[in-house]
């Protein structure tokens, strides 16, 4: 007889025995499964953070001026990958009617023109809101440098006004009207707004070139710099500072702080999550080679019938081995079912705990972290670390019975 | 002609015990049945032991065939050479009888269970339902289809009411006189030994006629 057909009559016909492992193996895999999944989030949540939170800086008009050459003087600054000037100001959208305030309990003057934010940019996909997915472009294109007389708006303002992609704007300010082709329209809310114009729905993202015609000569508000690596960022900006600029009216501000909470909050849940599988693993080995000692005892009989008609003990471990991964495949498929549920509860507050926030809101502009479900390879190789586990505990199990002579075997039979 | 042989064959527990057997030198040929019979504790299972190669002997030599059991393996000796019939049948609890005689030999049928007196139904049920005559003609049907050109049976009526006992001794002895095996039968049952073509006695650690 096959020894995979022996095994599968084994466990089929041995149903009781077969279940209780069954249960066993299910509640290690599940546990394995989840801690695979929270392993997962805290890896989305280090992406996330350093998606939304790329390291690092930002020069600002401060007290003084900050020209577009001085900007450009920093940007070409070793370490520095790249860059995004930034000018902000107000202008009235020509014939758009702008979408309202939610109910605030502020009430707004009448003789408050209906002003909209704008933000002129040399790249739109790293300003803040988008890089930390707080927006999204759901439809075009990004502003990129080189651009003119494009603009990005958001789509609940543009479905207000019956416009899309393609058709244009005009922007008025001081006398001054700039018309502008709209590339792209994005979705997303602010976090805070007191004025429309604050509303990520009654703001306009426009190339750096038509902010600079509508605010005649307006230096720029901010520039935005990304470094090469975290570890690169105060020699970056060392280097910066050698530059001949204004600096004692400019303000310069890394965003290291920012995320450095959230990272060292995810290190240590990942120390727990570390010293959790080496436990979890530790007892389920020793919870498992308990049961297993049990398992091989009771089938000392069989042991003996097969080694008595010529079944060598490395086709007798086989046999229970590939028995344990029949039933081992079966504990996973249940694992991958309820590992799921106990993995949003556990991923959710391990996640929260992380960021530091229990409404995971983590207040550096760090996207909002939320459960991330592992994935198939994860699952896959929990389950396989699992089977590991479950392999181990066996071989663990028999040696003592491996260890007898067959007629010690078979006088234990008797 | 000779099919397994002792040579000078000694066997204790250990060191500090006392010997079991010493210096056992005796021949078994094919298409005879032998009963080796002895007293409790004379070495009548240990003896047997070590012709199936369960155990080694402390010194001498098991032959089968001419050549020395421990050089070949004694997993492969008790896969080819040998086939054990114990007094307790030791089935295989979760298979049905036609499946236990599978595990010596994929290609068995159940012919040699429906010539033992096992009906259709009884061969397809769980062998632990079985009567314990039946059992025990399993364990035989097991060792006929093994090829085994030996049989090694350690009490195998002992379990057993006279008249169940007599059907497997005759069945034994059709094994050793029509299939031509060596049947080697380890007893107390004068049953048996009368059935014997060859009757030895282990006396004063001697295997003697």
């Amino acid at each position: 007889m096959l020894l995979v057909k022996r095994a599968w009559l084994s466990v089929s016909r041995r149903a009781g025995k077969s279940v209780v492992l069954l249960l066993i193996m299910t509640v290690i895999f599940t546990a394995l499964m989840a801690e695979a999944s929270v392993r997962g989030s805290m890896q989305a949540l280090r992406e996330s953070v350093s998606r939304g939170v790329p390291a690092g800086f930002v020069v600002r008009s401060g007290s003084g001026e900050l020209s577009l050459a001085d900007a450009q003087s920093v940007g070409g600054v070793q370490g520095v990958t790249a860059h995004n000037y930034v000018r902000g100001l107000t202008a009235i959208p020509s014939s758009l009617e702008l979408v309202e305030m939610p109910a605030s309990g502020v009430e707004l003057s009448g003789d408050v023109a209906p002003e909209a934010g704008v933000s002129g940019v040399t790249r739109s996909d790293l300003i803040q809101g988008f890089a930390a997915k707080q927006y999204d472009l759901v439809e075009g294109r990004h502003i990129t440098d080189g651009d003119h007389n494009s603009v990005i708006m958001h789509q609940e303002l543009a479905t207000k006004n019956g416009l899309k992609v393609g058709d244009q704007v005009t922007l008025d300010r001081d006398g001054k009207s700039v018309t502008m082709t709209i590339i792209g329209l994005f979705t997303g809310t602010s976090r805070k707004a007191s004025l429309p114009s604050e509303m990520a729905e009654n703001t306009f993202f426009t190339d750096l070139a038509s902010s600079g015609e509508l605010a005649a000569g307006q230096e720029l508000t901010e520039a935005q710099y990304l470094v090469t690596s975290a570890d690169d960022l105060n020699a970056t900006i060392a280097r910066a500072k050698e530059l001949p600029l204004p600096w004692d009216t400019l303000q310069v501000e890394d965003n290291a702080k920012s995320f450095a909470g959230v990272l060292s909050g995810i290190a240590t849940v990942e120390g727990l999550l570390n010293l959790m599988l080496a436990g979890m693993s530790l007892a389920s080995i020793a919870i498992l080679v308990f049961v297993l000692v049990f398992w091989v005892r009771g089938r000392v009989h069989e042991i003996g019938i097969l080694l008595s008609v010529g079944t060598t003990k490395g086709r007798l471990l086989a046999q229970f081995l590939i028995e344990l991964s029949m039933i081992a495949l079966a504990a996973g498929a249940l694992a991958v079912l309820a590992s799921g549920q106990v993995s949003h509860m556990l991923g959710d507050f391990v996640v929260g705990q992380a960021t530091g926030t229990e409404d995971g809101q983590s207040g550096a502009n760090i996207p909002p972290p939320s459960f991330a479900a592992a994935s198939a390879f994860d699952l896959g190789r929990a389950w396989l670390l699992g089977c590991a586990v479950v392999l181990m505990s066996a071989v663990v199990a028999m040696i003592p019975m491996l260890r007898l002579k067959p007629k010690q075997i078979l006088s234990k039979m008797s | 002609m000779s099919v397994l042989a002792l040579e000078k064959v000694s066997y204790a527990y250990d060191k500090k015990s006392r010997k079991l057997l010493e210096k056992v030198t005796t021949e078994f040929e094919e298409g005879t049945f032998y009963a080796i019979l002895g007293g409790s504790g004379a070495g009548k299972s240990t003896l047997l032991g070590l012709l199936a190669g369960l155990d080694i002997p402390t010194s001498g030599k098991i032959l089968c065939n001419g050549t020395d059991i421990s050089e070949q393996g004694l997993p492969r000796h008790r896969k080819r050479n040998v086939a054990l019939v114990f007094q307790n049948y030791n089935l295989i609890d979760y298979l049905t009888p036609l499946e236990n005689l599978r595990l010596v030999n994929h290609g068995a049928d159940a012919g040699v269970l429906e010539k033992m007196g096992l009906e259709k139904e009884e061969i397809n049920r769980n062998v632990m339902k079985l009567s314990g005559g039946q059992q025990q003609r399993v364990a035989i049907g097991r060792a006929l289809v093994s090829d085994a050109p030996v049989i090694l049976a350690d009490e195998p009526t002992g379990n057993l009411d006279e008249e169940t006992a007599q059907d497997i001794i005759d069945i034994l002895k059709a094994a050793a006189h029509d299939e031509k095996k060596c049947v080697i039968v380890v007893t107390h049952s004068k049953q048996v030994a009368n059935a014997a073509d060859v009757v030895l006695r282990l006396r004063g650690r001697k295997l003697v006629a």
